[in-house]
């Protein structure tokens, strides 16, 4: 397998879609079979065999009078539609120095709208702006992708971000059944994050919870006394790491349990991303997980 | 090592505000952003801001320059081999002035004591380094008065004191001021104490005098256990006291004639050898009245001056068989009106121990020979028991001592004590004296006892550590020329500890800030 681009190396490439084509490419390369393959089942043309593609595809008839292998490809009869949503709270500015959880998310965002609309599917984005909500509805095409990534890439961290109402509102504008797929580190009520998510796939989408974390927050590898600034009320705590680390990271991996029991439980596929895992790693074993 | 200013040291006191700064000191948080605080137990807060100090290397540099710049105040000099070198002797020497002093050196009539302690100190000073002389009448004045001059004056300090150190005249006390790295020697002058002197010391214990007038036999002497032994064997009883102060021997050769033989042995110094001329007897107890013995030291003035102690005739029968005379004395004389007798009378009323064996005698005792008498002493409800008066008839100038107590008693004893003490420290040379209520003479001037040799063996003493001497020296030097001790190189200590707290200071403020932003 080769070798994947580190976080610092995709961040800091400037072109937003460029970092997702990377990641994107990445992951190919790796040989996985894509999760967003159409249901449809219209054929549409042959193909050459390449490396990678599904075995169920290949004509074998076709291979037994032309001894040669090809790859029949459908078009898509169903409306399969991601939607994207982004977290853009203040928390997700952390850390402040590197790799941030929400330029992590960015990345992961739009190498899946790169993914998704590369085989043809529609993506659409819900998340906050610097007029507020921003939302793109779900389309296809390489046009679209590239407002919605250039729409990505100007999402900032507001305190105007409320996540059960944009995951509820991006479910309401959602025509079609589809997957919605939230990136998120999850600081918001858990209760009613996981109670609106529930109702997202009552209403028969297909939901993946993608938490995104920062290797920072997980360790609490500070030393010295500190005093620790809430992003998202501005409260601050004078604290001794050395004296609360166990209990926050007790604390820590509760939350996580229970965000994951939580998903589990509700037929909701739920994926922890560290910010210091490769974004195509962190891509592949997001599809993985879809295919298995 | 010495300090030129040890109280410099106090300043250690301020290495405990580096301590409260740092213990104290709120520098502002480092504020870290973090994406939720749900998971931090508000109870989980420091609570060591206040009981660690910070940054304990900043602190131990910060305490190391304080102590520096502190023993650098306290102005240090090594004592070098150069500088600790031969430090000079300084020398006060106290010469003695008082009246004992003026006594002649035995065996030298026309020199006095006086004269060989002044070319004593003159000598005593051309050895030293420097030297100062102090006279005084008081001796335990003027060694105060030498230990101040020698406590500004850096050296190997000596004191000398030049006396007959008559006793009560320095003792213990007064050598106990001396600061214990100064030398002492105290030179007596006319060497060794007389052998016969009369005390007059109040450490008689007059309890135990047990002198009676009807004793055959009566002996004083220094408690000397030979002679003692000898009297008893000899069918007499001996008297003696616990500490016998003086020598004197009073006799009388039978009961019946108890008072016709009454000799008074007066050997003090200068006053020659007794005289047995001088002792009075008589065969005929009818010739006994009055009983008196006369004291005619030599070289005492005027030269026909007398001295009679009189006693009564002994009992009251005989005094009315005789009935000659109202006075049981046999003379009567007159108030005292020459100057030298009023100048002894004085002293003999202030002998510490006349006074003493007076307050043992009985309220029943004693009398009033005459009212006009000056009344020498008397017993403790104030009845006189010795009375003086003046008798100058037929030519002579006699002073009378009219002792109401036996001849045997021990009040007896010590009025010629008193008497022969006073006969011998030379008074009598203050003409137109006249009889004062109170002794004019301090009392250990009339002392004729003198510290032996032993107890002035026993204060000297060499001079003290020459390294301490030297390092005075050098420190009164270093003070008067006020330049720097070695000092310099604390505060050059002091000085590179400032850069290294500034390099330190300075180090830690990144690591400081790397600590806080980077996540261990």
């Amino acid at each position: 397998m080769e070798s994947s681009l580190s976080p610092d190396v995709v961040a800091a490439i400037d072109d937003l879609e460029i970092a997702a084509r990377l990641v994107v490419e990445g992951t190919r390369a790796g040989g996985h079979r894509s999760p967003f393959r159409g249901v449809g089942t219209e054929f549409q043309q042959y193909r050459s065999y390449r490396a990678g593609d599904d075995l169920r595809h290949l004509d074998w008839k076709l291979y037994a009078r032309s001894d040669r292998l090809f790859t029949r490809q459908f078009r898509e009869t169903t409306d399969l539609a991601v939607q994207l949503v982004v977290d853009s709270s203040p928390s997700m500015a952390f850390p402040p120095t590197g790799v941030s959880k929400l330029r992590y998310a960015k990345i992961v965002a739009a190498s899946l709208a790169y993914l998704v609309t590369s085989q043809g599917s529609a993506v659409g984005l819900a998340t906050s702006g610097p007029g507020g909500f921003t939302y793109l509805p779900a389309r296809p095409g390489t046009l679209h992708r590239s407002a919605l990534i250039a729409r990505l890439d100007a999402t900032a961290p507001s305190p105007a971000w409320h996540q059960t109402d944009s995951i509820r509102h991006a479910a309401d504008l959602m025509k079609r059944r589809g997957i919605m797929v939230i990136v998120s580190d999850f600081y918001d009520d858990e209760d009613a994050t996981l109670r609106e998510l529930r109702a997202v796939a009552a209403r028969g989408h297909d939901v993946i919870m993608v938490q995104v974390l920062s290797a920072e927050e997980i360790a609490f590898g500070y030393r010295g006394e500190i005093e620790l600034q809430d992003l998202e009320s501005a409260e601050r705590r004078l604290v001794d790491p050395s004296t609360v680390r166990a209990e926050y990271q007790r604390a820590l991996q509760g939350f996580l349990a229970r965000l994951r029991t939580g998903a589990g439980s509700s037929g909701i596929e739920y994926t922890l991303l560290s910010t210091d895992t490769a974004p195509e790693q962190a891509i592949r074993d997001l599809l993985l997980g879809r295919v298995r | 090592m010495i300090w030129r200013n040890p109280w410099a040291w106090t300043g250690l006191l301020c290495l405990v505000l580096p301590v409260l700064i740092h213990l104290l000191s709120r520098a502002p948080a480092d504020v870290r952003p973090f994406p939720s605080l749900r998971f931090i137990n508000p109870s989980r807060l420091s609570p060591r801001r206040r009981t660690r100090p910070r940054d304990v290397l900043l602190l131990c540099i910060r305490l190391s320059i304080l102590a520096a710049a502190v023993a650098a105040l306290a102005g240090p000099v090594l004592l070098t081999a150069p500088r600790t070198g031969t430090p000079p002797v300084v020398r006060a020497t106290v010469l003695d002035t008082s009246a004992s002093m003026r006594r002649r050196v035995a065996g030298s009539p026309d020199r006095r004591l006086l004269d060989s302690a002044t070319t004593l100190a003159t000598a005593a000073g051309e050895g030293a380094g420097l030297h100062t002389l102090v006279r005084a009448a008081d001796v335990h004045a003027g060694i105060q008065s030498a230990l101040t001059w020698l406590s500004v004056h850096p050296g190997i300090h000596e004191l000398v004191v030049l006396s007959d150190f008559q006793r009560g005249s320095v003792d213990s006390s007064t050598l106990s001021t001396v600061p214990a790295g100064y030398g002492v020697r105290l030179v007596r002058m006319a060497g060794a104490a007389p052998p016969d002197t009369f005390s007059s010391t109040s450490t008689l214990a007059v309890t135990r005098v047990r002198a009676l007038a009807d004793r055959t036999e009566m002996t004083w002497s220094r408690a000397d256990a030979a002679d003692a032994a000898d009297a008893q064997d000899a069918g007499a009883q001996a008297v003696t006291t616990a500490t016998p102060r003086f020598q004197l021997r009073a006799t009388s050769e039978s009961r019946s004639r108890a008072l016709a033989a009454y000799a008074a042995a007066v050997d003090a110094s200068g006053a020659g050898a007794w005289d047995a001329s001088r002792r009075v007897n008589s065969s005929s107890l009818e010739r006994l009245a009055p009983i008196f013995s006369t004291f005619t030291p030599s070289g005492f003035t005027p030269s026909d001056a007398r001295v009679q102690i009189v006693y009564p005739v002994r009992s009251p029968a005989r005094r009315t068989e005789q009935g000659t005379s109202a006075s049981p004395f046999g003379v009567a004389g007159s108030p005292v009106t020459a100057a030298w007798m009023a100048d002894l009378l004085v002293q003999i009323a202030a002998h510490p121990l006349l006074r003493e064996v007076a307050q043992t005698v009985g309220a029943s005792s004693g009398g009033t020979i005459d009212s006009s008498h000056y009344v020498v002493v008397a017993t403790r409800a104030g009845v006189p028991l010795v009375q003086a008066a003046q008798d100058s008839s037929a030519g002579a100038s006699r002073l009378l001592l009219f002792c109401l107590a036996d001849a045997g008693s021990a009040l007896s004893a010590a009025l010629i004590a008193a008497t022969s003490n006073a006969l011998e420290s030379g008074v009598g040379d203050s003409p137109g004296a006249t009889v004062p209520a109170t002794a004019a003479m301090p009392v250990h001037e009339r002392e004729p006892l003198l510290l032996s040799d032993a107890e002035l063996a026993r204060w000297n003493r060499a001079a003290g550590d020459s390294v301490a001497a030297a390092a005075a020296v050098i420190s009164a030097a270093d003070a008067e020329r006020g330049g720097p001790s070695d000092a310099r190189w604390l505060w050059a200590l002091a000085l590179s500890l400032l850069v290294v707290e500034a390099l330190v200071r300075r180090a830690g403020a990144p690591r400081e800030h790397a600590r806080m932003s980077t996540p261990a």
